[in-house]
């Protein structure tokens, strides 16, 4: 039995892997084993099923040039975020404005990277932040160090930090990926100003 | 120190020798404190500190400990309450025959709500559990006196005849 | 079953718990048979050391062959008794007891103080109750403001009682009550809404929940963000160990919760909340040197530098008795050894005392002169002895702990106390057996071991004499010839008496065991023996004065007389204590001051430089019992340093080349060298108090004036509870001193 490859790179020089190689471009089997019309059958089949995929592939790429493009332009276009995206975390508020934070230090103590600080200080009816006994007096994330894996988002009991869309904050300064609760923290709601 | 340190004078001669008699009647002191407070709060119209000081040391026990058994029986008042109060049973005897309207009439005519005490200091008001006088119900309980059988125009010439200074 | 009952020895129970046989004496608790064979049984109202309350239900286990579950806290062992603690039946009961207590409780883990070591928390973690399946609206009350050390949040409150029966049957003030019914029972406080009380915060420290909670630590912080260094406290000499937790270098809480040391878990008002001095704003933090008559800032070297080259000046003019050394009542007994070995070996002068609140060196005397050197009463000896004589002094007031072990003592095992106090102290009127109110404690023990005693004294020394192993305690009033005469008469007490003085400071004892005393070296020899001097000297180098110092009395004379020229002040504040008027200390050509606040010695200064607190630093005390104690250092302070490295540079100033890196190395002289000392360092470094056994023949004491008590409340400690908000904040800290019930 013989077989004739009409390119046959399983013994080219210089190419190391080993074994038979299996997509040769064309390969008609024109040994004698096998009756003519058979063998002119198989050729055909091949060829027709060569060009049927080429146009398949192409229709793909044909099609697609009537789509709207994926592509986003940033940053000469704003960027587009999936709902679930981890960037810069924001510190939310309640509907009365106040912190919701209440600095229980669940989240510093969840996350891996130990990236949160918080200094904790009592409310008084005079001086409120958060509706609870407790809020931050301080709360810093150090974005040096965060590795966005959303286990503070996870742990916080008052969904007081979320995963806000930020992500532009790259810095020659190191100091300044310090972020202090005033730059997490979300605006408060102009109605819902305090009494 | 403290108010213990000051003198006693709301408690009369009278008071003071009926608490000698009433400890006398117990083997152990501590056991005469509900006695003592009943007794007290007859005279003076309500539990006050200094009362509560004496029947503390006529027991030989610390104040906290008064002060945790006048917390425990709601007839016991710590604050000066009405000369008069009015005990109206709502239990379900007294309900079924209308305790809840002579409760709500009682707060109308006299202004004040459950546990209030009016401003002259004539009459305070409170909702009860029962009285144990099912058969005359709807009952009310002024002070140690029982009326039965209540109507609102019953109640309403109570409150007249007390507020002239009748009993 | 009648083989166990067979077979179990009359001095013990055999029963089965969890399938494990475990042998109790009998009447032992099941929740404590349990805890011995290492089963944990939950429990909120049970307490060891305090009354039964049956009040929480958590520590339901089921016992067979008896219908119900039983309260594992008040059910005793039986023989043969076969226990389940953690069967279905038993964990349905507690899943069910736990979502009764929390039908009011508000689940704010997330902002109370408590969040992380609750005890409440911990049980629905295991038993998982959270869920509740009452519909009605959670009762609530605002918080209150108890004192300004306590607050109370009635939402939170198990209602288990430890406050209550803590301050009742523990500190014996009953500050606490529960008032009203039902789920509207509340802790009430004494006072109305407030308390009067110790504000020993005991009711705190032992809370299960959040519902007391510490005025200085309210929502700081939470558990698991501290880092906790077991030290020991500062303040008064019983020397009570205390775990400070620490956060940004800054003291947050003090408490003893692992019930380690002498104290177990108690601390005072002072141990638990007087820490604060620490943090003080008012803290020195860089030399001070006068300069043309006002002080001004300067650098250590400089500082340093211009003491040293005064001290040279005077000692060249003036000789070296005109320079003086007043050390301190809470420095370590390494920076105290220093002191003197500074004062002895590179001054040369013997001119060294401090401020002296008992009579240690009569005592040691005493007790050596009458071979019974091992007769000072440890801490734990109070608190187990047959019967104790209280001699003067208020305990209550000034040593909280020896108060606590008296108390204890007469509690737990009956025993009697004997109190002979001008005052009517608490203790005379709470637990004393007999008490002779005299008019004169010295006077009065004259007459208690004259012939003829008077009153109250004769049945008071004719009971005494039926007691065996008395424990005598006796405060400043008893000093010199005195302390001997009555540890003569005490040891012919029947049984094994021992003995107890009561100084007043976190090292008043180690002060005068280190031989910060004009005549004494370090462990009571005088300095006149000329073989105790040359164990120091073959160390040290050079020759150690033979002749006494001068006393304190003397030293302030002969400044305002003009012999002495240099004063060397280590943490002590004299222009106070011995009322040195400025005019005085301005006759001197050097006040060198070491210490942490601006102190009425430290504005008259030449030059003041910052000492480290007890919190910033290592080395040794030693309790007023002679029980040695490890500070460990615990955090920082910028711009200051330890009276340690404070000695080191002077001494390498004055040109001395002394070897010690730390005061390990010192520590290990001090064993090495001082007689009593020779302590087994290990049980030292994991947390111990090791007792000390000093010996020597002290010269007598100099005079009356010199050994007296400061007289501290429970909320003064010497000048350092004037910079403590914590010691200043609560009422009773204003009131006069009397008897807080």
């Amino acid at each position: 039995m013989k077989n004739i490859g009409i390119r046959d790179d399983t013994v080219r020089p210089g190419r190391s892997s080993g074994g038979r190689r299996r997509n040769a471009v064309f390969y008609f089997d024109l040994s004698e084993a096998l009756p003519y019309t058979e063998r002119m059958a198989k050729m055909l089949r091949e060829v027709t099923g060569t060009v049927g995929a080429l146009a398949k592939g192409f229709a793909v790429t044909f099609k697609t040039m009537f789509r709207p493009a994926v592509t986003e332009n940033y940053p000469a276009e704003p960027v587009h975020f999936e709902g679930r995206y981890r960037g810069l975390h924001v510190l939310r508020r309640d509907e009365n404005g106040l912190e919701k934070c209440v600095a229980c230090f669940l989240c510093a103590a969840a996350c891996p990277a130990n990236c949160i600080y918080i200094e904790a200080a009592e409310n008084t009816s005079d001086h409120r932040i958060s509706a609870a006994e407790r809020y931050a007096k301080v709360y810093n994330i150090d974005y040096n160090r965060c590795i966005f894996c959303g286990y503070c988002v996870e742990a916080c009991p008052c969904d007081a930090i979320t995963h806000g869309h930020g992500f532009e904050i790259a810095s020659y300064d190191m100091n300044g990926l310090v972020y202090r609760k005033e730059q997490l923290l979300e605006k408060p709601p102009a109605a819902a100003a305090k009494p | 120190m403290g108010f213990r340190g000051q003198k006693i004078e709301m408690i009369s001669d009278a008071l003071k020798s009926k608490f000698d008699q009433v400890i006398a009647h117990y083997p152990s002191k501590r056991s005469a404190i509900v006695p003592l407070l009943v007794f007290g709060q007859d005279e003076i119209g309500h539990v006050s500190g200094e009362l509560v000081e004496e029947i503390a040391r006529r027991v030989e026990v610390r104040p906290i400990e008064v002060e945790e058994t006048i917390g425990f029986y709601s007839m016991l008042h710590r604050r000066p309450i009405g000369k008069h109060n009015f005990q109206v049973c709502t239990n379900v005897s007294c309900m079924l025959r209308g305790a809840e309207e002579i409760m709500a009439h009682c707060e109308r005519r006299l202004g004040i709500g459950h546990k209030q005490t009016t401003a002259d200091g004539l009459f305070s008001l409170e909702e009860v559990e029962c009285l144990g006088a099912c058969c005359g119900a709807p009952a009310m309980q002024v002070n140690y006196d029982f009326y039965e059988n209540l109507t609102p125009e019953k109640v309403d010439a109570l409150i007249a005849r007390l507020k002239k200074g009748g009993a | 079953m009648p083989e166990t009952m067979t077979t179990a020895a009359p001095s013990a129970v055999t029963l089965t718990i969890d399938g494990k046989t475990v042998t109790a004496p009998p009447g032992t608790l099941l929740i404590e048979a349990a805890k011995q064979a290492g089963i944990e049984v939950p429990s909120f109202c049970y307490y060891p050391g305090m009354a039964l309350q049956g009040a929480c239900r958590m520590c339901l286990v089921s016992i067979e062959k008896m219908g119900k579950l039983q309260t594992a806290c008040t059910t005793t062992v039986a023989p043969g008794m076969v226990v389940h603690t953690e069967n279905d039946e038993v964990r349905n009961a507690r899943k069910a007891m736990l979502e009764f207590l929390l039908t009011n409780h508000p689940l704010d883990c997330p902002v109370c103080d408590k969040g992380g070591e609750c005890e409440l928390q911990d049980a629905v973690f295991r038993y998982g109750a959270a869920e509740t399946r009452f519909m009605e609206s959670k009762l609530h009350h605002e918080e209150k403001q108890f004192s300004k050390l306590i607050y109370y949040d009635w939402p939170r409150c198990i209602l288990c009682y430890r406050c209550v029966r803590v301050c009742d049957e523990i500190m014996d003030v009953n500050a606490y009550g529960v008032a009203f019914r039902a789920a509207h029972s509340e802790i009430i406080p004494n006072r109305g809404e407030k308390l009067e009380c110790e504000e020993c915060g005991m009711c705190v420290d032992i809370c299960p929940v959040g519902a007391l909670t510490s005025g200085t630590y309210r929502y700081k912080t939470r558990p698991w963000e501290m880092n906790y260094t077991g030290t020991v406290c500062n303040h008064c000499g019983d020397g009570c160990k205390t775990t400070l937790s620490i956060r940004n270098n800054e003291i947050i809480r003090a408490n003893n919760r692992d019930h380690s040391g002498i104290n177990g878990e108690f601390l005072c008002v002072k141990g638990r909340f007087g820490w604060d001095f620490v943090n003080s704003q008012e803290r020195l933090l860089e030399p001070r040197v006068r300069r043309n008559g006002s002080q001004a800032p300067a650098s250590w070297d400089d500082a340093l530098g211009l003491a040293v080259e005064r001290l040279k000046a005077v000692i060249k003019e003036h000789g070296r008795d005109a320079v003086a050394v007043i050390g301190s009542n809470r420095t370590s007994n390494e920076e105290n050894y220093l002191l003197q070995r500074l004062a002895r070996s590179v001054l040369g002068t013997n001119n060294i005392d401090h401020h002296r609140t008992a009579d240690y060196a009569s005592l040691v005397g005493a007790l050596t002169a009458a071979g019974a050197k091992d007769r000072h009463a440890t801490m734990a000896e109070i608190a187990s002895a047959n019967s104790i004589l209280l001699i003067g002094n208020d305990p209550t007031q000034q040593h909280p702990l020896v108060a606590l072990q008296i108390r204890e003592a007469v509690r737990q095992h009956g025993a009697h106390l004997y109190v002979i106090n001008r005052n009517r102290i608490k203790l005379a009127e709470r637990q004393a057996a007999v008490f002779a109110e005299v008019k004169n404690e010295t006077e009065a023990l004259a007459s208690l071991i004259g012939d003829s005693p008077s009153g109250e004294l004769a049945a008071l020394r004719e009971k005494l004499q039926a007691e065996s192993d008395t424990v005598v305690i006796f405060g400043s009033e008893i000093q010199g010839r005195d302390v001997q005469r009555l540890v003569r008469w005490a040891l012919a007490l029947p049984g094994r008496t021992r003995f107890v003085a009561l100084g007043d400071y976190a090292n008043s004892r180690g002060a005068a065991d280190m031989g910060l005393l004009p005549n004494t070296l370090p462990g009571y020899s005088p300095v006149s023996d000329v073989a105790a001097s040359a164990r120091f000297e073959s160390v040290w180098g050079g020759s150690i004065p033979s002749k006494p110092g001068r006393n304190i009395r003397e030293i302030i004379v002969d400044i305002d007389s003009g012999a002495i020229k240099a004063l060397l002040v280590f943490g002590s504040n004299p222009a106070k204590t011995f009322g040195v008027s400025k005019e005085t200390l301005a006759k001197l050509s050097l006040l060198f001051v070491a210490d942490l606040f601006p102190t009425e010695t430290a504005a008259m200064a030449d030059v003041v430089v910052p000492a480290a607190s007890f919190a910033e630093k290592s080395g040794t005390v030693t309790n007023l019992c002679g029980e040695v104690q490890a500070l460990r250092k615990t955090m920082r302070k910028a711009g200051t340093r330890s009276d340690f490295e404070i000695l080191l540079a002077l001494a390498r100033l004055l040109g001395a080349a002394w070897p010690y890196r730390t005061p390990d190395d010192v520590l290990r002289e001090i064993v090495e060298r001082v007689p009593g000392y020779s302590i087994a360092l290990p049980h030292l470094l994991v947390g111990g108090a090791v007792p000390t056994r000093p010996e020597g023949a002290p010269l007598a004491l100099e005079r009356a004036d010199l050994v007296f008590s400061s007289g501290d409340s429970l909320f003064t400690s010497g000048s350092v509870s004037r910079f403590s908000w914590a010691l200043n904040a609560p009422e009773e800290a204003r009131r006069p001193r009397g008897h807080i019930f």
